[in-house]
């Protein structure tokens, strides 16, 4: 198993890095409050990696070009304030490369919808698809025909079984047992009852959230028992029937985990009505919008981990900027797995102690109750 | 108000309710009983769709008590939890109730309590100041933000509902694609207005003060839709508007030759159950404090299935409000006590499949033998 200690070293020495640089930047747009994208680090571990800092495309050599190029961004959940976050990233870094980005999408999951939608904006002839592709499987085809058509095709924290695409952009995922696994387990003090309310045993995303700890714990932690998952599809409502169900079905439960935003908030609204709050541990993975962060301040989570999507944004459109220029010209197949294939962003864990501290700040969610705040 | 006995119109009259449950078409009851014949009141027990439903639940929950761990299943707390849970469902499966029973149904009722929920959401937040990243959770102006925002969710659930209303009445668009239209119409809605994501981080108070509060031991938010119930089982079964709506459900052509206002009671029909959705949207936002824009997706077709568990006809002129209520306890019964019992999620799916089944069927089987 990897060292718990070297990713959360890295995450926090990213983290600093992105508050000296923002710091260094003065910030005169409110996304520069977001981790700057010079954090993300390559997945070899090299450490921090720059990119391109330019107003205008450039190739990884410095050769400057004064095209414009087409980039469409086809999410799913496009609702979801991680995927909003994303947006205010993507569109800030496109705005200072020579870069038309169209973000669009659904408002739901759905495989078929995101597929058509990726259709869609195909028939527009751009030169580089941005996705998060919620199935492994179905978008390998299509991802392979349209890189031998010679659109480039970033894959942005999604999974394909296959390396087809021609860089991937994800959160840490690797020791993620111990990553969200560790601070779990110390707070539960490595007994008891866990439950999981998680959105549904076919979004590959979703899965990675619990299963990678729920897995090794019977190895890891044998003292803690973990139930088995409960599905309720991002409905906030449908997540506190599973939770209530969970806490009065299992007197002895000590803990909730949630992966997502809807299910936490659910969780959380269970855990009060039962009169829990405190009490009962409460865990997930949301998007560090202001209600997330009220409900660690009010004791009634425990704790959340927070992806970086900002970064990820911009990181995406940094990548393109830095690649397409080299197109230019080229009518060639573009070719899959590129490397360095893997680029992280850092995976940062919010709770009581560290929520309003500098380094935590860059993580919020960037929605409110008045929408988008980028 | 006039009561349904006091109905002198024919039309009216061939399908008014003879029973206090399960109302209208005589079917429900009795296909070979005459219809002003002297009650027969153990026979009534007997062959009310209610009374079966109200046994099946009593069964149902008398296996999960059995089967959980120290009987925790009929505990307060689970019984406060589940009636919590199913209380927005059971106001939209009313609502749908009484539209069975005029012969139509709305499929838009769970996009109608989203949009207004986020309607509310909006009102609460703006004027609380809740909409700021740096809201503190201490509400300013909330004694003024509550009302206006009940308001605001009631009346655009009740807006939406007449839209729905006018177009099936007015522009004679089929109902399952006038309000399938309006699922998409409010849905969308419902994200302009929401900016594109939830609404969040409102007013803790509401929350800690009624959305999972307790008065008496029961759920602030039951007892709303426990009064609500009531006077929907009263209109149903006792005046001559719920008369009126099992009249025109049992046949409209007799209706109208009636000489019942068709047109305008269905068209308020809809408002009431877009009302009913207003309410219960604003449930949700207190019990949240957030919106729930990616939820309540199947909410339109669970408040059917409960309705028609409940005894509604899907071709009109039978309906049932305390029906639609056990049906929706059913529901919630099976969702919770699978998950008390530890069964795992999948077959918990399948299980709740075939228990909604078997109750419709066995429904319509004593229905053949009668």
């Amino acid at each position: 198993m990897r060292n718990a200690r070297g990713p959360r070293q890295r995450l926090i020495k990213a983290a600093l890095a992105a508050t000296v640089a923002l710091t260094a930047c003065g910030g005169d747009d409110d996304s520069a409050s977001q981790p700057d994208s010079t954090t993300a680090t390559t997945a070899d571990g090299d450490g921090p990696e720059t990119a391109g800092d330019g107003n205008s495309a450039s190739t990884a050599d410095g050769v400057d070009s004064d095209e414009r190029f087409k980039v469409v961004a086809v999410m799913a959940n496009v609702t979801d304030p991680y995927f909003i976050t994303m947006e205010c990233g993507a569109k800030h870094a496109a705005r200072e490369h020579n870069i038309d980005l169209e973000w669009t999408g659904a408002t739901n999951a759905d495989i078929q919808t995101q597929l058509e939608n990726t259709d869609a904006a195909l028939l527009q002839q751009p030169d580089a698809i941005i996705q998060t592709p919620f199935d492994p499987n179905a978008f390998v085809e299509p991802v392979r025909r349209m890189m031998d058509d010679g659109v480039t095709y970033l894959m942005v924290d999604g999974a394909l079984a296959e390396k087809v695409a021609w860089k991937y952009i994800v959160t840490e995922h690797e020791g993620l047992d111990e990553i969200v696994g560790g601070p779990i387990a110390e707070a539960m003090e490595d007994s008891g009852k866990i439950g999981i309310i998680a959105h549904g045993p076919d979004n590959t995303i979703d899965r990675i959230r619990w299963e990678t700890w729920a897995t090794t714990f019977p190895e890891t932690h044998p003292e803690i028992a973990v139930l088995e998952p409960q599905w309720t599809e991002s409905d906030t409502a449908r997540a506190a029937t599973a939770a209530s169900a969970l806490i009065n079905g299992n007197p002895d439960l000590k803990a909730i985990f949630a992966t997502n935003g809807p299910e936490l908030a659910g969780v959380a609204s269970a855990v009060s009505a039962a009169g829990k709050e405190g009490e009962m541990l409460v865990f997930g993975y949301a998007a560090g919008v202001p209600q997330d962060l009220e409900l660690i301040r009010s004791g009634v989570v425990t704790g959340i981990w927070v992806q970086a999507p900002y970064v990820e944004g911009v990181r995406a459109i940094e990548l393109l900027a830095e690649w397409l220029p080299t197109r230019v010209g080229e009518e060639g197949p573009v070719p899959g797995g590129t490397e360095p294939y893997e680029h992280n962003t850092p995976l940062f864990y919010i709770n009581g102690d560290n929520i309003d501290d500098e380094e935590t700040k860059p993580y919020y969610g960037l929605t409110s109750a008045d929408g988008p705040t980028c | 108000m006039r009561l349904a006995q006091s109905s002198q119109q024919p039309g009216a009259a061939a399908a008014a309710a003879t029973s206090d449950d399960v109302v209208g078409d005589q079917g429900d009851d009795s296909n070979d009983q005459p219809m002003f014949s002297p009650p027969n009141r153990w026979r009534a027990v007997r062959t009310s769709t209610v009374v079966w439903v109200v046994a099946l639940n009593v069964l149902v929950g008398a296996a999960f008590t059995i089967l959980s761990d120290d009987g925790i299943f009929l505990r307060v707390a689970n019984l406060q939890n589940m009636a919590l849970n199913a209380s927005t469902l059971t106001l939209l499966a009313c609502g749908t109730a009484m539209l069975l029973g005029s012969g139509h149904f709305d499929v838009s009722l769970g996009a109608n309590l989203i949009l207004s929920s986020v309607v509310g959401a909006r009102i609460l937040a703006a004027i609380t100041g809740s909409s700021s990243p740096d809201y503190s959770g201490v509400p300013e102006h909330l004694a003024v933000a509550i009302p206006l925002a009940i308001c605001g969710a009631v009346l655009t659930g009740a807006t939406v509902g007449l839209l729905n209303g006018v177009v099936v009445e007015c522009l004679k668009v089929n109902a399952f694609i006038a309000t399938l239209g309006m699922m998409g119409i409010a849905s969308g809605a419902a994200y302009l207005i929401a900016g594109g994501t939830n609404v969040g981080n409102l007013p803790r108070a509401l929350q800690q003060n009624f959305g999972i509060d307790t008065a008496w031991g029961i759920p602030k938010p039951v007892l709303v839709v426990a009064i609500a119930v009531v006077v929907l089982w009263f209109t149903l079964a006792k005046t001559r508007f719920g008369s009126r709506t099992l009249a025109i459900g049992s046949s409209r052509s007799a209706a109208v030759r009636a000489g019942l206002p068709v047109r305008r009671h269905l068209i308020s029909l809809f408002a009431l159950a877009g009302l009913l959705a207003g309410i219960a949207g604003f449930l949700d936002l207190v019990r949240f404090r957030t919106t729930n824009i990616g939820g309540h997706q199947t909410d339109a077709l669970a408040a059917i299935s409960a309705a028609v568990i409940g005894g509604a006809g899907l071709q009109g002129g039978r309906a049932s409000i305390i029906g639609a209520v056990a049906g929706v306890a059913l529901a919630e019964m099976m969702q919770t006590g699978l998950v008390i019992v530890g069964l795992s999620p999948f077959y918990q799916l399948i299980a709740v499949g075939l228990v909604l089944i078997v109750a419709v069927a066995l429904d319509a089987y004593r229905r053949q033998r009668i």
